[in-house]
């Protein structure tokens, strides 16, 4: 199946959920912190076992290895790695002129 | 059993003299009467329940409009909306009212959230809430009163199971004293501490200083576990010796929160201008209670009737 791409894929193409590169990083911090081999772009943090602790600790991640600091409560607001990456990327990526 | 214990007369657990029970919950005013707890009763549908905590966990990480600056999460219905409605919901305010009688205060609010690993809380009985700090956080005015003067109403958003931590209660122990607040403490008074993270099993203090009778052990035959969903409660005297089981799971973390109430007679924080509890100090500049239900014509207390963010709470007519 080819899907477009979900955020920020770069090809357009062939993209299984999140595949761009700050996607990717987001994913694989929630993996790491959620103790998950792995996550899918739309699954909710709660219901993936997230909790408050657990965000502080992604933020703090998203800040150190992303290099975006990302208040809390939009963290809670967009809870699937796909709809925290699009924000993310519509924080970062500069507008067209 | 111990009671009467140093001029503290055992509490009276009896229905308000006023108190108007209507017949679709006397079922369950009698079951209060004589357990100190009754529930699960049903709030809110449990998709109601999950779209409220979806937008608690969202405002409770801005805290700028917060009534306290700390981390332990009282009163949060004076800035989260949902919250501002949530402690006057019609059918607490029934159950307030067959208990408490027509007027009724809304005096503080409380999150409980248990997380994946932590240890249950224990066992601990609560008259005026002095455990904090060594001074009474509520003062009845009427002593001709002779009837509950608090309510908790516990209401959980995830599911409170025996793995994840749900309340119990021993029933029947809201009559007498197994716990004495006045006693002194070796925990939780003096030192501040992650509330999030307890070294205690009692959120930074240890309930057991306060035993009547140190080597007082709770009749296992009279524990009862109250398992919940989404969307349900348990409302309970905090006189009644309750406690919640661990939450084993791996994933799920339990949360609820508490409302809880005073017939409009108490005094609240009597002669306070703030408090500290938990690790955590309150001032009390912008604190007032809520009237939930019937009128107020003590004056005991300061009142409020809007939130921070100017949304009114719903006082409900006696009825």
């Amino acid at each position: 199946v080819v899907r477009p791409a979900v955020s920020g894929g770069g090809f357009g193409f062939a993209c299984e959920g999140v595949c761009g590169v700050i996607g990717q990083q987001v994913k694989a911090i929630w993996a790491r912190e959620l103790k998950l081999a792995q996550v899918g772009g739309d699954e909710d943090f709660f219901d993936l076992g997230g909790h408050s602790l657990i965000m502080q600790e992604i933020q703090a991640a998203i800040k150190n290895e992303v290099g975006v600091e990302v208040p809390m409560d939009e963290l809670f607001r967009h809870a699937t790695v796909n709809e925290i990456t699009a924000h993310i990327e519509a924080r970062t990526t500069p507008t067209p002129a | 059993m111990a009671t009467d214990v140093g001029g503290l007369e055992a509490p009276a657990a009896r229905l308000a003299p006023n108190a108007v029970v209507h017949e679709d919950i006397r079922g369950d005013i009698e079951a209060f009467e004589r357990d100190g707890f009754v529930g699960p009763v049903k709030l809110y549908e449990p998709d109601e329940a999950a779209a409220m905590i979806r937008e608690v966990r969202i405002k409770n990480q801005d805290r700028s409009r917060a009534l306290y600056q700390n981390s332990v999460n009282y009163d949060r219905h004076f800035d989260i909306p949902e919250l501002t409605s949530h402690v006057s919901h019609p059918v607490i305010v029934k159950y307030l009212q067959a208990i408490l009688g027509p007027d009724v205060l809304c005096w503080r609010t409380e999150f409980f959230p248990k997380f994946p690993g932590t240890a249950g809380t224990e066992w601990h009985q609560v008259r005026d809430y002095s455990y904090a700090n060594g001074r009474p956080q509520l003062l009845p005015t009427r002593p001709d009163w002779g009837a509950f003067i608090d309510i908790t109403v516990w209401t959980t958003f995830t599911p409170a199971t025996l793995e994840t931590g749900c309340l119990r209660f021993v029933r029947g122990s809201h009559r007498k004293w197994f716990f004495d607040e006045r006693k002194s403490t070796g925990f939780g008074r003096e030192g501040a501490y992650d509330v999030n993270r307890p070294k205690t099993a009692f959120f930074g203090y240890q309930f057991s200083d306060f035993k009547i009778d140190p080597s007082w052990e709770v009749p296992q035959e009279d524990v009862v576990p109250v398992e919940m969903a989404p969307g349900e409660a348990v409302i309970f005297t905090a006189t009644c010796v309750h406690g919640s089981e661990p939450n084993t799971t791996e994933r799920e973390t339990r949360f609820a929160i508490a409302g809880r109430y005073v017939p409009t007679h108490v005094r609240v924080y009597p002669d306070q201008a703030g408090f500290t509890a938990h690790g955590a100090e309150f001032d009390l500049g912008n604190y007032g209670s809520v009237l939930v239900s019937g009128s107020e014509g003590y004056g005991h207390n300061r009142m409020r009737s809007h939130s921070v963010l100017g949304d009114g709470f719903v006082t409900r007519a006696a009825r």
